[in-house]
């Protein structure tokens, strides 16, 4: 028995509060002060975090914000002066040793023949992708995307770190003190204007138009292939602790569809990452063709319970044999341009092959 | 349960009560089938359990209750069972109001097993890790009982469930310090980590139900013997018991039971404490009325926090662990108010 | 090295003043909290040298004394001066906020086991904090009040539900457990309703992790700290008043109900905020007033003493969980947990408390 009287109990609220209002004013006062360095653009940052993610105001201008970023500079103009996510940035010479932070600037880089020396996988897919292995090299982990290793990455003396808003705009003014730090907004179907940005910043602009250029021209052959009456298509995507999305316009893959001309359900042709359904509503899922990825382990999803479900068997596309899995680093988890031209083939071979 | 009144209920009054119970359980079920994302009218889910959903041409929402709803409730009436009928065992057992698997760090202790099986041991079949489970409940259950009873005044509510507490908290944090290491079997154990009868096929029902029965049938055997331990030591062996015996079988009989709960939905803590007591509300102390009103209950409380995890977030779910914790604090919170926990 | 002083100087102070006492054990406390600050300055070195690469102690030392200057500074000084010191001070800082919490927590109801973690207090900041993050504020300058307010609120729900004719330690510490499950539930449930990315990101601060954590998140801690400050002279003082029982209190004139209360709020607060700055990291503020008090051998537990202690724990802790899975880093609320869960089953087996009797 170590307190007695019932009144004391009710005052615990209010001499706790008093003690936490003492602190409250003190505390932001000395905030403030100190915050002339590091700390000055953090509430900024974060309000533009929180804009970027799923559903936030920003949400349809990222694209157009990003593609104005970039450089002035000409090809072979050192150093050159970037504008980015996070303000400008000043590069002095040709990047030797690149870290990226995310997966899409993995691709970004690789794709223009250069071996990143430090990389942060995803949470649920902790290895290289498969299809970026051959020509990465050999990155040092540098933790995952949501818990960086900032002193492995210190250690790897970059000359630049690509990353984005979205996943580390907390970091960035360490990351820009390892390093000049170029950052778009957010990964995803931004991804065409990441690239140039991610390209800019490695004077290696041409190329990536190249690049673009030769994606283009697959992607409206496909749609000239499929001619004027393409299937519907519907993207369907198994996350852990039962999370079913089924992808819509203003993600990755939303864009290729959208660049094939391929059409899409009406639950999924809305200008927004993707749509949540449960396993009782796999039926929502439903067109002429369903594609279904795997995000991480496929037991820790409930991939077997709604595949094993005869909702999902009575689905248009699966009775008529066009329910095709694909690899999820690719067309779910990919975020760059070798990933979208090998969706592409994939996207061939199953709807024109 | 140390209270000295011992009330006992006619076999009318006690079997007019389990029918009611009985109906309850109706009633849940019902529920379970017809709540949930998916809007599907009560005279559907009739229809699709009696006439396989024929008559509605084998629609898609028959589909949905036979498919998904049926198997989770299922799973859930297993788990309920097992959990409820764990609690009162260990509350008879440990002589303690407040024992039940989840405090104790059982399931925690069946869940680490089964995650270790699966990591280290590559075993993937459920009636492969099943004994894992039991294994692991078994150990962290003898480990809390040791440690609770350790000290001056034995095994106590509060040094129990501390013992419990800091057992979980060791468990995760071992669990935690394999999982950052490798993200693999972190995915593995996310299914085991919160309690959720989501997602489980029909198939873990079929395969976990002989354990149910081995477990249930242990604990009926020893319903005597549970009345003459609530009554003391001394006095179960006055009346010709082997209290050592009656302990470790009982131990055993709630592992078994814990075990098979964790196989099939994971760990799911509050619903061996709050059943068990609300029984011997209903029908008194004795273990031979006690017992079947657990079994009866227990399903009921974790149908009804699952139906509730359906509907606070839709389409996103609420673990049932989630809601039985919700909704079993209170009950912990009221428990340790009244007397009968901590007396001075 | 000169910021994690300033919760622990007034505590030092405050051992001399009541010890009056006694002499002798006035002594050894003073000995006690030298010697666990040299240990401390000696870890706070090596952690510094220590990481990904290791930094010569001499080069250490150099950084430290010319942080201020200017220019672009080399790979060293930014390794040793933006990395690893603030995060080394955030640790230092949240640890002695621990231990001094539950010291206090622990004197007042005159038991070991009813630590803040074991009450409550961490889990209700966490789902505040959860709760702040779900909906969308993410900004390290309120968050440490959130944090408050949940610790806060967790408490005085114990302490409501708790009281029945008094407080009873038991029934105490029963509530406190039941209660952190079910915020325990209530952060699993915003993390169901929450965002996919705001919910990852949460996840790995409700690991208790202080990789990532900078100067930011010191500020707000060590500003309330410095506001304690006279508070915690004060309460120095009052330790002594609390252990006696309530009839000499009374006899004394003291109002004890009262000093308890102060006392209780000040160690949630305390523990509220370093929740904030690193996570909730278990068992730290339980494990290091024991631990100052086996070393003081005094009859209160010090409070200078446990905020060393707490503080060297989280330094060896985090030196531990960066270096051990490098380049992974574990949570150091993980190896806090592997070492107090143990420590906390040995205090129940050894336990000569009256949770042995009736209770």
């Amino acid at each position: 028995m170590f307190l007695r009287h019932r009144g004391i109990g009710l005052g615990i609220v209010a001499v706790a509060l008093s003690l936490a209002a003492c602190g409250t004013s003190s505390g932001t006062g000395a905030g403030t002060g100190a915050g002339t360095g590091s700390g000055a653009g953090k509430p900024a940052a974060e309000a533009a975090k929180k804009a970027v993610a799923k559903g936030g105001e920003d949400f349809s201008t990222a694209a157009e914000k990003t593609a104005a970023m970039g450089t002035d500079a000409k090809p072979g103009e050192w150093p050159r002066t970037l504008t980015h996510a996070m303000g400008t940035t000043e590069i002095k010479a040709p990047p030797q040793r690149v870290v990226v932070l995310d997966v899409g600037e993995l691709d970004n880089v690789v794709s223009l023949g250069i071996k990143p020396v430090g990389f942060a996988p995803s949470e649920g897919s902790p290895e290289l992708p498969s299809y970026l292995k051959q020509d990465a090299g050999t990155p040092k982990h540098v933790g995952t995307i949501n818990n960086l290793n900032l002193e492995a990455i210190a250690g790897l003396r970059p000359d630049l770190i690509l990353g984005s808003q979205l996943r580390a705009a907390d970091q960035y003014d360490a990351l820009s003190k390892i390093a000049p730090t170029v950052f778009s907004i957010r990964p995803g179907f931004t991804w065409k204007e990441n690239y140039l940005l991610n390209a800019a910043a490695l004077d290696k602009t041409e190329e990536a138009r190249a690049k673009l250029a030769e994606y283009e021209r697959k992607v409206k052959a496909l749609g000239a292939k499929l001619g004027d009456d393409k299937p519907v298509v519907s993207m369907v995507r198994f996350l852990p602790d039962g999370v079913i999305r089924l992808y819509a316009n203003a993600s990755f893959i939303g864009t290729i569809l959208q660049d094939a001309g391929v059409p899409r359900p009406a639950n999924q042709n809305i200008p927004d990452l993707a749509t949540e359904v449960s396993a009782e509503n796999i039926d929502q899922a439903d067109a002429d063709v369903v594609f279904t990825g795997v995000y991480g382990d496929p037991k820790a999803t409930d991939k077997a319970a709604v595949q094993g479900n005869p909702l999902w068997k009575n689905l248009k596309a699966v009775k008529a044999g066009h329910a095709y899995e694909v690899p999820d680093e690719t067309w779910y988890l990919g975020l760059g341009v070798t990933a979208a031209m090998e969706v592409v083939a994939d996207l061939d071979r199953y709807l024109a092959g | 349960m140390s209270r000295a009144t011992r009330r006992r209920i006619g076999p009318t009054a006690g079997g007019a009560l389990l029918l009611v119970l009985a109906g309850l359980l109706v009633l849940a079920v019902l529920l379970s089938l017809a709540v949930g994302s998916r809007q599907i009218a009560p005279s559907v889910v009739v229809d699709a359990l009696i006439h396989g959903g024929v008559h509605g041409g084998g629609s898609d929402d028959a589909q949905v209750v036979r498919s998904l709803r049926v198997p989770r409730t299922l799973i859930g009436v297993m788990a309920g069972v097992a959990l409820a009928v764990a609690g009162t065992v260990m509350q008879g057992v440990t002589r303690n109001p407040i024992a039940e698997p989840g405090i104790l760090g059982v399931s925690q202790g069946a869940s680490v097993g089964v995650v270790c099986a699966i990591a280290f041991l590559g075993v993937h079949s459920l009636t492969g890790y099943v004994w894992f489970a039991f294994a692991g409940g078994g150990i962290a259950a003898v480990a809390v009982y040791i440690i609770a009873s350790g000290g001056r005044g034995g095994a106590t509510p509060v040094k129990l469930a501390l013992a419990g507490t800091a057992m979980n908290a060791l468990l995760a944090s071992v669990v935690s310090g394999i999982t950052t290491t490798d993200a693999r079997t972190l995915d593995e154990f996310r299914f085991w980590h919160v309690g959720s009868i989501s997602g489980r096929s029909g198939e873990i029902a079929g395969q976990t139900w002989p354990f149910l029965l081995a477990g249930l049938l242990l604990v009926a055997a020893m319903a005597r013997g549970l009345d003459a331990l609530a009554l003391g030591e001394d006095v179960a062996k006055g009346l010709g018991h082997n209290v050592p015996l009656l302990r470790i079988l009982g131990g055993l009989g709630a592992t078994v039971l814990t075990g098979v709960a964790v196989a099939a939905a994971g760990p799911i803590a509050f619903t061996g404490l709050a059943v068990p007591h609300i029984a011997r509300v209903l029908v008194g102390t004795d273990h031979r009325w006690v017992l079947p009103a657990a079994a009866l209950l227990g399903p009921v409380m974790i149908l009804v926090a699952d139906v509730l995890g359906r509907i606070v977030f839709p389409p996103s779910e609420v673990p049932v662990a989630v809601m039985t914790a919700l909704l079993g604090v209170p009950f912990l919170i009221a428990l340790v108010r009244r007397r009968a926990v901590v007396a001075s | 090295m000169t910021v994690p002083k300033s919760p622990t100087r007034p505590t030092g102070f405050s051992v001399l003043r009541a010890g009056r006492g006694s002499f002798l054990l006035h002594r050894r406390a003073t000995l006690v909290a030298a010697v666990l600050g040299a240990v401390l300055a000696v870890t706070a070195v090596v952690y510094l040298c220590v990481g990904e690469s290791f930094v010569s102690p001499v080069e250490v030392v150099r950084v430290l004394s010319s942080a201020v200057g200017g220019g672009q500074p080399s790979p060293d000084e930014f390794v040793v001066g933006t990395l690893r010191m603030p995060r080394l001070v955030v640790g230092l800082l949240a640890g002695a906020a621990f231990g001094i919490a539950g010291a206090l927590i622990q004197t007042v109801a005159r038991n070991p086991l009813a630590s803040p973690d074991v009450i409550g207090v961490t889990h209700g900041a966490g789902a505040a904090t959860v709760a702040a993050m779900t909906f969308g504020l993410t900004a390290h300058t309120t968050l440490p009040y959130v944090s408050i307010l949940g610790g806060l609120a967790a408490a005085s729900l114990v302490y409501v539900f708790a009281w029945r004719r008094g407080l009873h330690a038991a029934r105490f510490v029963l509530i406190g457990i039941g209660i952190s499950v079910a915020l325990g539930s209530l952060t699993q449930l915003l993390l169901t309703k929450g965002d996919y990315l705001v919910a990852q990101q949460a996840k790995v601060w409700l690991t208790g992790s202080l990789n990532g954590r900078g100067y930011d998140h010191a500020l707000p801690l060590a500003s309330i700290l410095l506001v304690l400050t006279p508070a915690l002279f004060w309460a120095a003082r009052a330790q002594r008043t609390v252990s006696f029982d309530d009839d000499t209190a009374t006899a004394l004139g003291v109002r004890l109900g009262r000093v308890r209360l102060c006392l209780t709020a000040l160690g949630v607060v305390l523990a509220s905020v370093a929740t904030s700055a690193a996570g909730p990291v278990d068992f730290v503020a339980l494990l290091a007033p024991q631990i100052a008090r086996r070393l003081t051998r005094t009859a209160q537990i010090p409070l200078a003493g446990s905020a060393l202690t707490g503080a060297l724990i989280m330094a060896v802790a985090d030196l531990l969980a960066r270096k051990l899975f490098s380049p992974i880093e574990l949570p150091v609320g993980v190896l806090t947990a592997a070492v107090g869960a143990p420590y906390l089953m040995w205090l129940i087996v050894r336990t000569r408390s009256r949770f042995g009797g009736a209770a």
